[in-house]
């Protein structure tokens, strides 16, 4: 049987779970995810069900180098989040800047407080 | 490509804990490439390359403004010292989450030759920190020749 391959999940096996800050603002919730040395074209921000993935390949910085010693991860970062049925997902916003990865997810709206107005007579 | 050893040692999160895994990293021998000093709340993942002409040290620092690094370079050590803030810090209500680590940080490490300090030159690009090291003509690789006397 053949399975479906997702165009987002590179060809390799390891994956990197990146770091996240998760904080409620103003606007909603936002997600900032680290990223560093992502390939901007990789990048993915995908919501499927009630899933919100966030994927992207890394960079190759060596060129004629030979490696002396690594700490950084090896592979592609992925990461899933359970999103809540308050947030609007049709109008996630991202960002890539300086290694991470932003995103706003605003309130849903009717989490929104609505004014009901009194009819007087 | 080259096959690279998995050291999970590194993996670790905490100052104390790093701090643990390298010692043992170090006595186990697998390290090669110790650390000399280390300091603050964070760290930052460092990964070392060389070519014949030079040494290429690559830094993950998301969420730095690069410009904001200071690298020196004293003989063979190469010194790092940066600060992560949180960003748009103000605008936050209420924190769900917090796995990245914010702070001071300083990493000072030993590179296996002389670098020639006129021939450092640093790079960013996506939160990643490139520096490339040139090496002093003494650490160059030389070939020899060989006279066969017949």
């Amino acid at each position: 049987m053949q399975t479906k391959k997702s165009e987002t999940r590179p060809e390799v096996l390891r994956e990197i779970i990146p770091p996240v800050d998760i904080a409620e603002v103003e606007a909603g919730v936002r997600l900032s995810v680290e990223m560093p040395g992502a390939k901007s074209q990789t990048i993915s921000v995908t919501v499927e069900d009630d899933t919100l993935t966030v994927s992207a390949e890394r960079e190759e910085f060596l060129d004629r180098h030979r490696l002396l010693h690594q700490e950084s991860g090896r592979g592609a970062y992925r990461r899933s989040f359970r999103l809540s049925r308050d947030l609007a997902r049709e109008k996630i916003q991202a960002e890539y800047r300086l290694g991470v990865l932003t995103l706003t997810l605003p309130k849903a709206d009717h989490t929104l407080p609505r004014r009901i107005e009194v009819r007087t007579e | 490509m080259d096959l690279i050893p998995m050291r999970g040692f590194e993996l670790g999160r905490f100052p104390l804990q790093r701090q643990i895994n390298r010692l043992f990293e170090e006595f186990f021998g697998e390290s090669g490439w110790p650390t000399l000093y280390e300091s603050g709340r964070g760290s930052f993942p460092i990964d070392l390359a060389e070519s014949d002409e030079e040494y290429l040290l690559t830094a993950e620092i998301p969420g730095i403004d690069p410009k904001a690094v200071e690298i020196s370079v004293t003989g063979n050590t190469l010194t790092l010292k940066a600060e992560k803030r949180p960003e748009g810090e103000k605008q936050v209500k209420n924190v769900h989450r917090t796995e990245r680590i914010y702070g001071a940080f300083q990493r000072m490490v030993s590179l296996p030759g002389d670098v020639d300090p006129a021939a450092v030159q640093a790079s960013s690009k996506d939160g990643v920190l490139s520096i490339r090291l040139g090496k002093r003509e003494e650490a160059k690789p030389r070939t020899i020749e060989v006279k066969v006397q017949s």
